[in-house]
């Protein structure tokens, strides 16, 4: 007989015994592999779901400014672009909000996609609208129309779309109310919210609400007739991406005019070129990159600026414009020449230069000091404030040649545009009253042109902003030039004006990477189920040699070497591993689909939509079956290792432990350990109070586990010293006494089976009490809440002070209303735009959002902190205050900038996982990397998903960003419903959603209590494996003790007694390890419970401890039914 | 005065053939105070009588009555309860409970009968003491000789001062003289308690001892003498 043949035949003959073992491979196998699954579907579906919601949009292209969309056509025309993509189809996305006014109270719906498109949306893929979409009438998604309770097509519903203007409105001259733009639209079809049916520019897996409109009427509602300011361009293989190198084609190839780049290039009648922005001012990095391109010619930056009045004395001039620039003394753009012709010395600083005619108007002299009243260049909140400067007049220009151009002042909608001066209506204050004849015969005769100059230094200190600090460039044309040459001749890189090239596919693809790693996080759920069925193949492969302890030590008898033995075990634990675990890769597909089930129902609040399906991936099954295969043959290798040193005579008897022999003192010493391990235990939990998150959670489990070491040692101290009283005494009870002392017969044994039970009770009640609801929360500042009680968000910014009384007015709030908001107090923080970045997306985020905090917020303080960087007694008490300090810079001397983040964020989305100190990259407006540096972690917080800096910061690096869109309210408890109402009731135009801070960090924490729910629903899933180890290892005491089992039965105990004995044996095992369990985690929870962070949901909790305690009862009925079916004549007989 | 009356018992046990007839028109008396050797070569079906005389087992016909009982119509339940009362075990391999001491061990029977006496207490440790055990009290049984293993055994074979003790080869794995020492305390214990003693045993030398002889082949019992 081979080895081979040998190993078979043992299969064979102990098929029961190696059928159970194989249970318990199957079993790890099946989580190890469906774990890998999971992990494989998530990222499959998010992939899936990219893929579907862009169709076959590879790229885009998305403006800041509104450019010709004839453009488009010149793009696809290219060959280069033919070569990687398809099609170039111009849009119009925009965010809008949506009106049902049909019912009452209205259905509002924020953040809706809206896409201008025309008939060529059809070359982006399939699900978007069927037909042609006529004007005037809208396509819905699914999702909107829920959103707006809208049942059938035909309804009417009002769009609220932003109105796009060129000024930014926190500048004197940009607009800040009549920001909205309504009309009354149809809903001509509502499509399922599929392909593009669920398009989105940005990654996520909740389905958003999108909307078609014709492009030719969105155009015309946004008057910008024939423009768009977005470009899909879709790829030639819609299930993959373009290759990389394609990324570098579109900026190639796309060639905007400078028109397209809001900028406006005009030959004045001086001859030079002059060259201004739409947005009146030339940004710094669009004004450098002009600069750059336009060469070695000549140029003159300029900085006009509106000035209330120019006064001398108690006279002045109203409303005239004031040029800052440094003269020049040639034509064209010179020279400045002063009443008797000489040209002018340049303007020092200070110094002031009026024109002859405004100078005469004052009768001012050279040596005269002039007052220059003008408004602030930044206004906040809507207030703009006017200052007042005085200069020394310098000199007196004649109103002629250069000093005559009114090309120095760009054009202003409203103003630069009217015949008269009272017929400007300008966005700023503005007091018709002053304007004289005399103002209106120059406007009439010089329009804008300056009456004043000052030093472009001048001008600049008085009137630069983060929008810029030159209104115009007058560049000096090279000989013959002509201004199609020069604009031809311009090469400007889009991307400073505000372009943007997104390859969507490829960033979306590498997006669904997920921003969690669902396999490693399912795999930890797993990490007891795993441990559980290993212990199972452990204890059942043991139990299976044990039971042939005679055949094995007759083969020592007869010669075999146990090297030999070993490896024949060995070598028949491989195949039945092998085997199980190959029907294990099936069970772990199985286990995979169920988990995904328990994600699309039960958990369905950690992806928030029940996308997920089942992706197989053929390396997922391979490293679980290797993975499986592994971890049971080496717990064969273990069981084989620890039963090498039983004697061949043992063996012949049928024995293999020699630990119930007999009585073992244990050392002295070790009775001290259990109490010394629980006097640490409390004074980690004590001392770590209020240290960081992470020392805190080290704490925990280190607390928690001292306990339950603690407790175990005790319990096997007990157990090796028999301390378990007297077996028998007189009275009753003697049956229990019986079974305790049964319990200490095998101390080892016992012990384990009380820690597999008790550490993964210990897990299940720690991890329950963590599961709290914030709804209930009131608003408390050290909280997650950060004391506010409301939260609101608007699509479309605003530029008033919900504080103010005049704030209040100009948004429209009633008098009522406007009363009770007097008794709150918000702060409106600043918002760049970007990825969702809360944990309620499973996409990466490439860029979150970013807040700008302003000062008042920073002082104010407030919020719960996991960790930060403060290092002096202020800054404890309020670590905001270190977002006003310096960062370190980086190691390559890369300054940072400081930034504070909820630490979900930080770690799940962003992968910020050494905390404080580490650095993130974001892209700021010019598409410049910013890098900032973490200097705080917040708690669960409300500000969740999103990067926080100072508001100074933001504008600095975003500096386009207007408005505040983001409002943390402070309200007392019983006004909070009066104020939500009173919000939504005047600022619903703007897109505004309002909750509670409650509501809204109950929904952020759904996923949180959902991961822990199904932390512990696997985890109890691991502890009832874990009942089944324990009924294992009573099985075998119960085989071990047959002959004493017949015994006593012999002497008069019933099987039903005998049987009993076993059952309560069981029940005390378990018993001591939930009780074990539940001690541990209450020593560890204390410090928690007592601040307040934690709550135990006793009766859930209750339930399920007594499920397993039930269900682990019931699985020992296997050992029971073994003892009531021992033969009791062969067992006397040692048979 | 207990008396045990075996009357034509016959034991068979079913095989795919004809029924195995092991035992067959077994019939003796015995009375208080008397000993009983059976002896018989390997397979005639020694312990079979054995268990069918503890009611471990039912005789497929005949009777087997003690103290005017007969265990073999008794439920489990009964004839557990009937076990724990009339009869005492001393098998050839102790089976003492390796976790309990040696007092214990011999009080494990009055766990059956529900509750320990004080009395039951007593008479362990009395019983421990007249087999010598009396230092030994909180011994393990792996603390213990061979003997010392079996004499606990017969300790606990009478605690429940039962009218019969069955001992199936007492000191089959005991050196000669060892044996010699158990069969003594055997035999004293067996006439202090008045109990009556059936040793089934190869030992001649144990049988000898034994007031009446019977031989048991073929399945039927004879006279040895």
């Amino acid at each position: 007989m081979s080895k081979l043949q040998f190993v078979f035949a043992s299969l064979v003959h102990y098929g029961r015994t190696n059928l159970a073992v194989a249970f318990g491979v199957m079993a790890a196998t099946a989580v190890l592999t469906g774990a890998l699954l999971v992990g494989d579907s998530m990222q499959g579906s998010l992939r899936d779901l990219t893929l579907d919601r862009l169709g076959r949009i590879d790229q885009a292209v998305v403006s800041q400014t509104f450019f010709d969309a004839q453009l488009c056509d010149k793009t696809e025309g290219s060959s280069d672009f033919q070569k990687y993509f398809d099609a170039a189809v111009p849009a119009i996305v925009l965010d809008a909000s949506f009106e049902n006014t049909a019912l009452d109270p209205p259905r509002r719906a924020n953040r809706v996609t809206l896409i201008g498109c025309d008939e060529r949306i059809s070359a982006l893929g399939p699900g978007g609208p069927a037909e042609p979409i006529a004007s005037g009438q809208i396509v819905i998604n699914r999702e909107l129309a829920k959103d707006l309770k809208l049942e059938d097509e035909g309804a009417d519903i009002m769009l609220r779309l932003p109105r796009i203007t060129s000024i930014p409105a926190d500048s004197p001259l940009g607009r800040k109310d009549e920001t909205i733009e309504s009309s009354r639209v149809k809903v001509a079809e509502i499509i399922p919210s599929e392909g593009l049916g669920r398009f989105n520019m940005r990654p996520g897996q909740a389905v958003p609400t999108v909307a078609f409109v014709p492009l030719a009427w969105l155009q015309d509602r946004l008057e910008q007739a024939g423009k768009v300011n977005a470009i899909f361009v879709t790829g030639l293989d819609p299930s993959q991406a373009a290759p990389l190198e394609a990324d570098a084609v579109l900026p190639a190839v796309l060639a905007p005019q400078p028109a397209d780049l809001g900028l406006s290039i005009a030959e004045t009648k001086l001859g030079y070129f002059n060259v201004t922005s739409r947005q009146m001012m030339l940004s710094v990095p669009v004004e450098s990159e002009l600069l750059r391109t336009i060469g070695d010619r000549t140029v003159q930056p300029a900085l006009t600026y509106l000035a209330n009045a120019v006064a001398v004395g108690d006279r002045e001039v109203p409303y005239s414009t004031v040029a800052a620039v440094d003269f020049s003394d040639s034509p064209p753009l010179g020279p400045f020449a002063d009443p008797d012709g000489k040209s002018l010395a340049p303007l020092g600083d200070g110094e002031i230069c009026l024109n002859s005619w405004a100078a005469q108007d004052l009768k001012a002299k050279v040596g005269d000091v002039v007052r220059v009243r003008y408004f602030r260049p930044e206004s906040t909140d809507g207030a703009i404030e006017e200052t007042e400067v005085e200069l020394k007049l310098a000199a007196i220009a004649q109103l002629a040649g250069a000093a005559a151009d009114p090309g120095f002042t760009p054009e202003v909608e409203g103003v630069t545009d009217q015949l008269s001066i009272n017929d400007w209506d300008p966005p700023f204050p503005f007091d018709a009253r002053a304007i004289r004849d005399q103002d209106e015969t120059y406007w009439d005769e010089h329009r804008a042109t300056p009456k004043a100059f000052v030093s472009l230094a001048t001008g600049r200190k008085l009137w630069g902003s983060r929008f810029g600090e030159t209104t115009s460039l007058r560049v000096v044309p090279k000989e013959g030039e002509s201004l199609e040459q020069f604009t031809s001749s311009l090469s400007l890189k889009p991307e400073v004006f505000g372009f943007r090239f997104q390859p969507l596919k490829r960033q979306g693809l590498a997006a669904s990477k997920g921003a969690t790693p669902f396999d490693v996080l399912f795999l930890a759920f797993s990490f007891f189920v795993i441990i559980a069925a290993v212990m199972l193949v452990l204890l059942l492969f043991r139990l299976g040699i044990e039971q042939r302890a005679e055949s094995i030590g007759l083969l020592q008898a007869v010669g075999l070497n146990r090297r030999t033995i070993a490896g024949l075990l060995a070598m028949e634990g491989l195949v039945v591993a092998a085997l199980a675990a190959a029907a294990g890769i099936g069970l772990g597909v199985g286990y995979a689909a169920l988990m995904l089930l328990g994600l699309r129902t039960l958990w369905l609040a950690a992806v928030v939509t029940p996308f997920l399906i089942l992706h197989v991936d053929a390396s997922s099954l391979l490293v679980g079956y290797a993975c499986g295969v592994a971890l049971c043959f080496a717990a064969i290798l273990w069981a084989l290792w620890r039963s090498r040193q039983t004697s061949i005579a043992r063996l012949l008897g049928g024995q293999f432990d020699d630990e119930a022999i007999g009585f073992k003192k244990p050392w002295a010493w070790t009775r001290w350990l259990a109490p010394a391990m629980i006097l640490v235990a409390i004074a980690v939990a004590v001392t770590t109070r209020g240290l960081r998150e992470e020392v805190r959670a080290g704490a925990f489990f280190g607390a928690g586990a001292l306990v339950l070491t603690a407790g175990l040692l005790a319990i096997r101290r007990r157990l090796r010293a028999q301390a378990t009283g007297p077996a028998v005494a007189p009275g009753r009870g003697n049956l229990l006494r019986l079974t305790l002392r049964n319990a200490a017969r095998n101390p080892g044994r016992s012990t384990l089976s009380i820690g597999l039970i008790a550490s993964t009770c210990f897990l299940i009640v720690a991890i329950s009490a963590f599961h709290f609801d914030p709804a209930l929360q009131k608003p408390r500042i050290d909280s997650g809440n950060g004391g506010f009680a409301l939260v609101a968000e608007t699509d479309q910014p605003i530029y008033y002070d919900v504080n103010s009384d005049d704030g209040r007015f100009d948004l429209g709030f009633s008098d009522d209303d406007s009363d009770l908001l007097a008794q709150t107090t918000t702060y409106g923080l600043r918002v760049q735009a970007g990825d969702h970045a809360t944990c309620l997306n499973l996409y990466q985020p490439r860029q979150p959002r970013i807040f700008g905090l302003p000062k008042a917020l920073i002082e104010r303080g407030g919020f719960s902190w996991a960790s930060s960087a403060a290092k002096t007694p202020e800054e404890k008490a309020n670590p905001w205050l270190l977002l006003g300090k310096p960062a370190e810079a980086d190691t390559d001397g890369t300054p940072c900038l400081p930034v504070v983040l909820d630490m979900n964020t930080a770690v799940y989305a962003l992968h910020l996982t050494s905390g404080v100190g580490q650095t993130y990259d974001v892209t700021d407006d010019q598409g410049r990397t910013v890098r900032l540096r973490v200097v705080g972690l917040l708690n669960n917080s409300i500000l969740q998903g999103n990067l926080l800096i100072t508001e100074e910061a933001l504008l600095k690096h975003f500096p386009q960003v207007t408005g505040r869109r983001f409002f943390l309210i402070e309200s007392d408890d019983d006004r909070t419903d009066a104020v939500e109402a009173a919000w939504n009731r005047t600022l619903g135009d703007f897109g505004l959603k309002v909750e509670t801070s409650g509501a809204r960090l109950s929904a952020f924490l759904a996923i949180q209590n959902t991961y822990l729910l199904t932390f512990q629903s696997v985890g109890g899933l691991g502890l009832l494996l874990g009942t089944f180890g324990l009924a294992a290892v009573q099985l075998r005491n119960v085989l071990e003790r047959r002959r004493e089992l017949a015994l006593l039965r012999a002497v008069g105990f019933r099987r039903s007694t005998l049987g009993l004995t076993v059952l309560l044996e069981n029940a005390l095992l378990l018993g001591a390890g939930l009780v074990c369990g539940v001690v541990a985690a209450a020593v560890a929870l204390l410090p928690h419970l007592m601040a307040g962070h934690a709550a135990v949901p006793v009766q859930s909790l209750a339930l399920m401890l007594l499920t397993i305690f039930v269900v682990g009862l019931l699985a020992s009925l296997f050992a029971v039914r073994a003892t009531l079916r021992a033969p009791l004549v062969a067992a006397l007989r040692g048979q | 005065m207990a008396q045990l009356i075996v009357d034509n018992v016959t034991k068979e046990f079913p095989t795919r053939d004809d029924p195995l007839v092991v035992l067959q028109g077994i019939s003796f008396q015995l009375q208080s105070g008397g000993n009983l050797a059976v002896i018989g070569p390997s397979g005639s079906g020694k312990t079979t009588l054995l268990n069918l005389l503890g009611a471990l087992e039912r005789p497929t016909s005949g009777s087997i009555t003690l103290d005017g009982r007969d265990p073999s119509g008794l439920s489990e339940k009964d004839a557990a309860a009937f076990r724990s009362e009339t009869i005492g075990f001393v098998f050839q391999d102790h089976h003492l409970l390796p976790q309990c001491s040696v007092l214990e061990n011999v009080l494990v029977p009055t766990i059956a009968a529900g509750q320990t006496q004080p009395e039951d207490v007593e008479h362990a440790r009395h019983l421990l003491d007249r087999v010598g055990l009396s230092d030994r009290l909180d011994h393990r049984p792996a603390e213990l000789s061979g003997g010392q293993r079996q004499r606990t055994a017969i300790a606990r074979a009478l605690v429940r001062r039962p009218a019969l003790v069955l001992a199936d080869e007492p000191t089959g794995n005991l050196d000669r003289t060892t044996a010699g020492q158990v069969a003594d305390l055997l035999l004293e214990l067996q006439a202090d308690e008045n109990t009556m003693l059936i040793v089934v045993t190869h030992s001649t030398t144990l049988a000898e001892r034994m007031q009446r002889r019977k031989l048991l082949d073929n399945g039927r019992l004879q006279e040895a003498d």
